[in-house]
């Protein structure tokens, strides 16, 4: 009985997460945070900023969730996400150091993503678009 | 001279292979609707790339450092970000409904006010980048080429035009891929080049890290705000350059959406070495004493101009390449604009190929004239132009997309307002805090006036049991 229950809930929630009308609801509420937050994070300061850089990056890529929301496209935009946050902490933790500082922002979060991200793209694609 | 006339009689002859295959508007506008991944990815790549990547880029390196880079560094993310945000929804609208410009979209979308405001917006934005391109026609006629700028500036924006109005994207495409290629392999010649005659990477680094460590920091001298708002401009609103949405109409099927990010993000980064490598070059010998800037556009010519007249002659070729690209992509758009769209919008018949032509040459020639009496620099221009597009449409081709209750009035209205904040923060831009960018701030503007908006008259016509769904006049939602 309990791991029915447990089963149904599990079910349950899968379905919200692969329900396109959910994500649809759910852009314009996160794309109106994200527009408030851009000019609220200029006047906190650079970390602020890196945070809603990260979010809106990802927000970005995304929007494709309200037309195809799958788990294969859900853990790219985790890991593009990660990648990001990651980045950018670095730029940061590195930014009074010259060469390191130099070496990480080109390494990381440059040259690194370049073959990989277009790679997540080509295996989440969907030949039917969600159209 | 000898490379403007070279330029003149290549551009008259694709000028008459295009006018030869134009049959009719989608020929005229969307390149037939019949290529692939690889040959839209090069050209579109050569659209997106302008000047501004082998003058302004490099100029600016000097000045911040590594801090320029941010404005690149979003390259690996924007090509799969373009086609999951923009490009699957507008290929598969066009795919439908034969939609044939990104304006058209707009107005398949969220009716014909929409549509007019949308077209205005890119004949404003189109000319203003126009005009980025005329001024580094300018830059590279006097340093490159020696031959005076309004000449150079003159000859390129001729040359494309020539093409542009008889042949269309029908030609305009064949002549980005060509020029994209030519472009990529060009420089990374350059950058090379440029390396190797500072003394190698090593030396560079060495060089630039004894005369200014602080150029070398993650985020150079730049303050990190305006690094990282730089970057989310840049990465952000390649949804929102109409020259880049065109690109989707030019696809033959949405299974080329699928390796399409990949030939993007290649072409791209192998352009674009050599604004890092140019810049840290020539920031190099500046701080040797070996070359000397007047101001920061002058960096890259005076590198160039220390390895040889060949490297002179071939740093010119690519950025005529740059330029001739994006400025053929800008005149096309706003081409269609002023002979399709704002017709249809007022109501009135939609003007033929002719109108289409006339106007090209007459939009030319406005860039070519604002452009060379504009006194700020290619770098400055060119994230000018930019920030207005990103302002004006960011909202609408993501949000406006995805989201079924985005309206007629909200689009328009966000549009508008989007485009206005850009404009007046643009005239304070000197007093703003580091990190507030005109161009995200206006795109933040519009896009709370899209969501508010749209969700008032949604939450007003559902209590008058009117609401159905998307936009009034539009298509239904992909």
């Amino acid at each position: 009985m309990t791991s029915e229950v447990a089963t149904t809930a599990s079910h349950g929630r899968l379905r919200r997460m692969h329900d396109p009308s959910r994500h649809r609801a759910l852009t314009p509420i996160v794309a109106a945070t994200l527009a408030l937050a851009y000019p609220v994070a200029v006047a906190v300061g650079p970390w602020a900023l890196a945070g809603v850089t990260v979010a809106a990056a990802v927000c970005g890529c995304a929007l494709a969730l309200a037309r195809r929301p799958s788990a294969r496209l859900r853990a790219a935009f985790a890991a593009i996400a990660v990648w990001l946050a990651v980045g950018l902490g670095g730029a940061f933790l590195l930014r009074a150091y010259a060469m390191w500082g130099f070496a990480w922002v080109l390494l990381v979060v440059y040259l690194l993503p370049l073959p990989l991200i277009p790679l997540l793209y080509a295996r989440t694609f969907d030949q039917e678009g969600g159209s | 001279m000898t490379v403007l006339a070279l330029i003149a009689v290549l551009a008259g002859a694709v000028a008459w292979w295009g006018a030869r295959r134009v049959r009719n508007a989608t020929d005229y506008f969307a390149a037939g609707g019949q290529a692939g991944a690889w040959l839209v990815g090069v050209a579109g790549t050569a659209a997106a790339v302008s000047a501004f990547t082998f003058v302004g880029g490099p100029g600016l390196f000097a000045v911040v450092g590594v801090g320029s880079l941010w404005i690149t560094f979003s390259a690996p993310l924007t090509g799969a970000l373009q086609c999951w945000a923009v490009g699957e929804p507008t290929v598969a609208l066009a795919r439908r409904h034969g939609i044939l410009t990104p304006q058209e979209l707009i107005g398949a979308r969220f009716g014909r006010a929409a549509r007019g405001i949308g077209a205005a917006l890119i004949v404003l934005g189109c000319v203003a980048n126009l005009a980025v391109q005329a001024r580094a026609a300018a830059v590279l006629g006097e340093n490159f080429l020696k031959v005076p700028g309004a000449l150079a500036a003159g000859v390129a924006l001729l040359a494309t035009t020539a093409y542009t109005a008889l042949g269309g994207m029908r030609a305009g495409l064949l002549a980005d891929a060509v020029q994209g290629a030519t472009m990529a392999v060009l420089a990374l010649a350059l950058a090379g080049a440029a390396l190797v005659a500072a003394g190698g990477p090593a030396a560079v680094l060495a060089t630039v890290r004894h005369a200014g460590p602080a150029l070398l920091g993650s985020f150079g001298t730049v303050p990190p705000a305006r690094a990282l708002a730089w970057y989310l401009l840049f990465c952000l609103g390649t949804c929102a350059q109409p020259h880049y949405i065109q690109k989707f109409f030019f696809l033959r099927s949405h299974e080329q959406l699928r390796k399409l990010p990949g030939v993007l993000t290649l072409a791209l980064a192998v352009t674009l070495s050599v604004w890092l490598a140019v810049g840290l070059a020539g920031s190099a010998l500046t701080a040797r004493g070996t070359i000397a800037l007047a101001r920061p556009d002058d960096l890259a010519p005076r590198t160039m101009a220390l390895l040889g007249p060949w490297a002179e002659l071939v740093a010119g070729v690519a950025v005529l390449a740059a330029l001739m690209s994006t400025a053929a992509s800008f005149l096309n758009l706003a081409a269609a604009a002023v002979t399709r769209d704002l017709p249809a919008a007022l109501g009135k018949p939609v003007r033929g190929l002719t109108a289409a032509r006339v106007t090209t040459v007459v939009l030319a020639l406005v860039a070519a004239g604002l452009g060379t009496a504009s006194g700020r620099t290619v770098a400055l221009l060119g994230i000018t132009g930019w920030g207005f597009f990103t302002a004006a449409f960011l909202p609408v081709f993501t949000v406006g997309l995805a989201w079924k209750g985005a309206g007629p009035r909200g689009a328009a209205f966000g549009m508008l307002a989007g485009a206005a904040t850009d404009v007046a923060l643009e005239c304070v831009r000197s007093h703003l805090p580091a990190g507030l960018e005109p161009g995200l701030a206006g795109a933040a503007v519009g896009m709370l006036v899209l969501v508010m908006v749209s969700a008032l008259r949604r939450q007003r016509e559902a209590q008058a049991g009117l609401w159905h769904g998307g936009g009034k006049e539009g298509v239904e939602n992909p």
